[in-house]
């Protein structure tokens, strides 16, 4: 049966009762003559109260009448001004009646203010002493509509008049009386009084201590939520930012709440102060363990989303039916606990780094806890509200420094990894650099090799152009020669000429060094040679030619030559820093070397250069070359040699009957031997058959 | 899920409350809802003369037995407290506990200093009172949600709980009892007896006197009653048994049953309203004279005499000698 079933039943038996004189005896109640007396003595007391009882005479209805001292009333009824369901029972009572208490007040309470304290008061009422108005709490009015419950718990002032006999009476109304009944279980009001000095100053430190603290913890709480809520708005990201705030968002409502429930005067404030703070209790609790989730990155999604949304369930649950579901809320929050100090202990035994501030967190946090339990029971002496703000502020103050210890080893990362970025671009921008300029010089090499290829291909030409068009063709001499040089322009020459008398005369000439100067040498040989082939003997040619060449003042320029001069099979030679010339027997298939020693043409030593005069015979063949010949080498860096020279010379000479073959021979032998490698000076070779 | 837990507590420590032979021995063992060992509080208040005693409490069990060797009146507070993790709101800063003595008015009190959240919120602080009392004693017990256990005293007794049971044994005088939805256990007393409850039944045993009970929704029971029995009740059922009725008997129910029990040796004039009346267990012989109306029904037992009225709007009744 509900609250104001009984009540429609209670009024229906009143009535069944009214009908039945017999019974209207029964309610007569049995302490008419109670009354409670107004000592001094009692502000010996710790708080300096003046006890007086919650039972008073009380009628239902109004009438202004009931106020006066001189009014009967004994047929009223005595009940606690609690106005409990149970003094209501039995009572027609529709929100608004009248109290009234006679007490004798000893002499050294009058006359003198007192306090007239508070402890609940749900409706509005009118305070008559002896007959006459002193107070009005709230608003007064037997219209519900009108009538204000009173909000303001502060103690108020009153003065008995110097008199025995004092009458109190209330005359009370609650427009909510039928929802204050179920929800609170009274409808009534509570007053004493105190010592008005005492009670005024307990007021005021009340206010001031209570409010500094709870203000002042609040505003950590929202500085520390609103600074956590900013860093989630400007890098969305990181969501542990969201959580904690919503966190301490939800736990500066519990804070207010917890603090306004305090200083709430009506049942309505109190009714969604409790709903607020069991609500806000959940979801604190759901935002913490989601924030400890979020550090611990290995629960799965699955599992997250169904604990947000039971959570939420529960607080909405929890906000409709505060009362009747207290043991889910109970349930819930000793879940939430014990999952947060498992991925606590899961992220110790992971070793994350800075979860041991959040350790020292909530290790304060339930220090804390522990504190207001030893106050709660008296183990300690202190205050509740103290051992909680402090170890929740020393929790938040742990996740904030976690998020930021996380925030600035991140930020280090990226520094640390801009540093690099930035050096391994410098690096990148110097390779850059040094490879465009690379690229450039190239270029420019590219250029300038072009531009001199350019001019060696025309020294080349011009070099190629001083060699002989064609060889000679005088009897009994088959003649064939083969010239490679190192560079575009060589320093080797071959050269011939005819005398009038048909006397042949070859050259094979080495200058020292390669392209431009080699090249200048050549032709300056080449005109030596042919303005004095047939005017002097050979050591006189040479011996000019050196002279000449000497003039010329190239540092360093030397010239190799040997020369030929044939008259029919009767050949002299001469040489001047020049490999020797191989003659091959064709009778006896050997090979002779004919070595000339003296110094390349162009030094400043006048050396005595000498002949040598040979016979030849037909099948013989002569054999001229350069020291590029000799000196080239194969990949282990060997020289080919005269020996091997000899060797391929005579086998080439034995199982050959055309020079050119016999070129064809080295030319392979110079492949065989070099193999890819570029020769690093001038071949040139020169066979001469004797037919 | 507290419950089990202190269930199983209160299995241990807990021995039964009996109603005789009590001592200070005694007294320490019938506080299953204290979890101290020694009260929180205890003073001896010595009175000249009959101490008029109020106790108060917003949560708690009061216990009053008599110690016939003790002096004056002994009251020992008990504090079962739970704790809050957060706001402090079992802190006993946020009680005012009163012990306070006007010659022979004795004031002991807990009352909350702020609004209590009533049925709305939890309030785990429970302020159990165990008073021991001379044999002569003036109550006023009142508990929110305790129950009330007053054993061998005389004089006048009020005992209330809104949600608590209330028992009162071995006593005389002027006994008055208020609960809302506990029930009400009288035995064995002797006096003036007034019940009022809302949901709660009310037993009474072997009573002598006048007994006035109202209820609500509860059920009466009475057994071995010697006296007047006056009871109302508008849902609940009536089931009387006397042997002897002094005065009369008034037993009135709107939708409840009524069943009462006579003792053949007196003589009785019964008046009965109900559309149900089941005489079958009286002896014929027993029924001197019947008048029989629509509802109402004049029956003469016996040689009559004494007053019997019973009504009930839409419940039956039945009538039959006590021992059947």
């Amino acid at each position: 049966m509900g609250d104001k079933q009984k009540l429609s039943a209670a009024l229906l038996f009143l009535l069944v009762l009214m009908a039945d004189g017999e019974l209207l005896k029964a309610q007569e109640d049995p302490f008419m003559t109670e009354q409670d007396s107004l000592l001094a003595e009692p502000f010996q007391m710790d708080d300096h109260i003046i006890y007086i009882t919650d039972r008073w005479k009380f009628q239902p209805g109004d009438s202004l009448q009931w106020a006066s001292p001189d009014y009967d009333d004994r047929a009223w009824t005595t009940v606690s001004t609690y106005l409990t369901e149970l003094d209501l029972a039995f009572t027609e009572w529709s929100g608004t009646g009248w109290f009234r208490l006679n007490i004798e007040a000893d002499t050294s309470v009058t006359g003198r203010p007192l306090a007239l304290l508070i402890n609940q008061h749900l409706g509005a009422s009118e305070i008559y002493i002896n007959g006459k108005k002193v107070l009005e709490l709230g608003k007064f009015s037997t219209e519900p509509l009108n009538a204000e419950p009173n909000e303001n718990k502060d103690p108020r002032v009153v003065i008995f008049p110097e008199q025995k006999n004092q009458l109190i009476a209330v005359r009370y109304t609650d427009p909510n009386y039928l929802e204050n009944l179920e929800l609170l279980g009274s409808s009534g009001f509570r007053f004493l009084f105190g010592d008005w000095e005492y009670h005024r100053e307990a007021k005021i430190s009340f206010l001031e201590n209570w409010i500094s603290r709870f203000m002042f913890f609040l505003g950590v709480l929202v500085a520390f939520g609103t600074i956590h809520f900013l860093l989630y708005i400007y890098y969305p990201a990181e969501k542990r930012n969201l959580y904690f705030s919503i966190f301490a968002f939800f736990l500066a409502i519990l804070v207010f709440s917890f603090y306004r429930i305090e200083l709430s005067g009506t049942a309505d404030q109190t009714i969604f102060l409790t709903r607020l703070i069991y609500s806000a209790e959940v979801i604190t609790l759901i935002f913490a363990t989601r924030f400890t989730h979020s550090i611990y990155k290995h629960q799965s999604n699955k599992y997250l989303n169904i604990y947000l949304a039971a959570g939420a369930a529960v607080a909405g649950i929890v906000w409709f039916y505060p009362v009747q579901t207290l043991w889910l809320r109970e349930i819930f929050i000793l879940f939430s606990v014990f999952e947060i100090l498992r991925v606590i202990g899961l992220l110790f035994r992971q070793g994350k780094r800075g979860v041991n501030i959040l350790g020292a967190g909530i290790l304060f946090f339930v220090a804390g806890l522990l504190y207001s339990i030893a106050v709660n029971l008296e183990w300690a002496a202190g205050d509740v509200s103290m051992g909680s703000m402090t170890g929740a502020s020393f929790l938040i103050i742990s996740m904030s420094l976690f998020l930021s210890r996380e925030f600035s080893v991140t930020q280090k990362g990226l520094e640390n990894k801009i540093v690099e970025i930035r050096e391994l671009s410098e690096k990148n921008l110097q390779q850059e650099k040094l490879s465009k300029q690379r690229e450039l010089e190239k270029k420019l090499l590219e250029a300038e090799n072009e531009r001199k290829s350019l001019e060696l291909e025309e020294a080349r030409a011009l070099q190629l152009s001083m060699l002989p068009q064609k060889l000679p063709d005088v009897h009994p001499y088959e003649i064939a020669v083969y010239m490679e040089t190192a560079n575009e322009v060589g320093g080797d020459y071959y050269d011939y000429s005819i005398g009038k008398n048909g006397e042949l005369v070859v050259t094979v000439g080495d200058a020292t060094g390669h392209g431009l100067k080699a090249g200048i040498m050549v032709a300056a040989a080449k005109s030596y040679f042919h303005t004095m082939v047939h005017e002097s003997g050979l050591l006189r040619m040479l011996a000019r030619m050196s002279s000449g060449i000497r003039n010329l003042n190239m540092k360093m320029m030397y010239m190799g030559l040997m020369l030929v001069k044939c008259k029919k099979y009767e050949v002299e030679i001469t040489a001047a820093g020049m490999p020797p010339a191989l003659h091959y027997h064709g009778k006896s298939g050997l090979v002779e070397q004919i070595l000339l020693k003296g110094l390349p043409l162009g030094t400043k030593v006048d050396y005595p250069y000498k002949t040598r005069k040979i016979n030849l015979q037909p099948g013989d063949y002569l054999l001229l070359m350069s020291d590029g010949l000799m000196e080239l080498f194969n990949e282990e860096r060997n020289m080919l040699g005269l020996e091997k020279i000899e060797q391929e010379f005579a086998s080439a000479a034995a199982n050959t009957a055309q020079a050119g073959d016999i070129i064809d021979r080295f030319v392979q032998l110079i492949r065989n031997w070099a193999g890819d490698l570029k020769n690093e000076d001038d071949i040139t070779i020169m066979v001469m058959k004797i037919i | 899920m507290k419950a089990p837990f202190l269930f199983l507590i209160w299995l241990i420590i807990s021995t039964p409350v009996e109603a005789k032979g009590q001592s200070i021995a005694t007294v320490a063992t019938v506080s299953p809802e204290s979890d101290q060992n020694e009260p929180y509080r205890s003073r001896h208040f010595m009175v000249d003369g009959v101490a008029d005693l109020k106790v108060f409490t917003p949560s708690g069990d009061i216990e009053v037995v008599y110690n016939p060797d003790l002096k004056g009146v002994k009251v020992d507070l008990y504090v079962k407290r739970g704790f809050s993790l957060w706001s402090g709101s079992q802190n006993l800063d946020n009680y005012r506990i009163i012990f306070r003595q006007n010659g022979n008015a004795i004031t002991t009190s807990v009352e909350r200093k702020h609004p209590a959240p009533g049925r709305f919120g939890s309030d785990d602080v429970k302020f159990t009172f165990v008073i021991q009392a001379p044999k002569e004693i003036l109550t006023n017990l009142r508990s929110m949600s305790g129950d009330i256990l007053l054993n061998g005293v005389v004089g006048r007794q009020f005992l209330q709980s809104d949600a608590g049971n209330l028992s009162l044994k071995n006593s005389e005088g002027e006994l008055s009892l208020y609960s809302s939805a506990g029930s009400v256990s009288l035995e064995n007393n002797n006096g003036y007896v007034q019940v009022k409850t809302v949901a709660g039944d009310v037993h009474i045993e072997k009573n002598r006197g006048e007994a006035r009970i109202r209820s609500v929704s509860g059920n009466i029971y009475s057994r071995e009653m010697m006296g007047s029995f006056i009871c109302a009740t508008v849902s609940g059922n009536i089931d009387a048994s006397f042997d002897s009725v002094f005065e009369g008997v008034h037993l009135e129910t709107i939708t409840g049953n009524v069943h009462l029990e006579l003792n053949e040796v007196q003589g009785f004039d019964v008046k009965t309203e109900t559309m149900k009346l089941n005489l079958d267990q009286l002896p014929a012989s027993y029924i001197s004279e019947r008048t029989s109306g629509r509802r109402t029904t004049m029956l003469k037992l016996g040689e009559g005499g004494i007053p019997v009225n019973i009504k009930t709007v839409s419940g039956s009744v039945e009538i039959k000698p006590k021992g059947n």
